[in-house]
């Protein structure tokens, strides 16, 4: 299993439209993939779940990844944040 | 995949496709709605709803989705009840469709009524200020 903490850099945070380029990342994945915010855990895999995290920016999210693929998995995940989503600020 | 069905008051059906594409970032196939006014005969409108069931069916079954139970939409949709194809639930919201959405592909008609029932049930919340 891997862990690491990702912190939220995009200006609207996990809002909708971003947890919905999340989930579909992460059912890409063989993998199970976990998002923890304030000992709230959910399944990335589920729009609901990481909405209902209501991680805005500057906040500090904990991605678990478990499987065959966790590297990769965790890899893209992390990489999307970054990239604020695509979003550009 | 289990085609939708909105049918409801007015533009509300329409509006949520357009919330629910938004965040999903496309518009999806084989959704459609009926938005019912005080202007429509339910008896001549129910033709129109059982035209798009069947627009909307993929062989996989329908999922009808309606606002308020005992309004004239969830009265026309019941009467496209057909068990084991086409089942009806109210309480339509944007969690609603969009739990609906994420699970039609590989969910049975069954299991998707129970996901589409719990996402909306789960959607009302009551919210903490932001920290």
């Amino acid at each position: 299993m891997l862990k690491r903490a990702i912190k939220v850099t995009n200006k609207l945070g996990l809002h909708a439209r971003a947890s919905a380029k999340l989930t579909q990342a992460a059912s890409k994945f063989e993998s199970a993939i976990w998002l923890t915010r304030n000992g709230r855990r959910v399944n990335a895999k589920s729009i609901m779940g990481v909405m209902m995290l209501a991680a805005g920016i500057g906040t500090t999210v904990e991605l678990e990844t478990e499987g065959p693929d966790e590297a990769a998995a965790a890899g893209e995940i992390e990489a999307l944040f970054n990239d604020k989503f695509g979003e550009g600020e | 995949m289990i085609g939708l069905l909105i049918v409801s008051h007015g533009a509300f059906g329409e509006s949520l496709i357009h919330s629910a594409s938004h965040v999903l970032g496309r518009r999806p196939l084989y959704v459609r709605q009926l938005g019912v006014t005080v202007h429509d005969d339910p008896d001549a409108i129910l033709p129109v709803a059982e035209d798009l069931v069947k627009y909307v069916d993929r062989g996989k079954g329908v999922l009808v989705m309606t606002d308020i139970c005992g309004a004239t939409p969830s009265n026309i949709a019941t009467r496209l009840i057909k068990p084991g194809s086409v089942a009806v639930i109210s309480g339509l919201s944007l969690p609603m469709l969009i739990r609906a959405l994420t699970y039609r592909e590989e969910a049975t008609l069954e299991e998707l009524v129970d996901k589409a029932m719990s996402g909306a049930t789960e959607g009302v919340m009551r919210l903490e200020a932001p920290c």
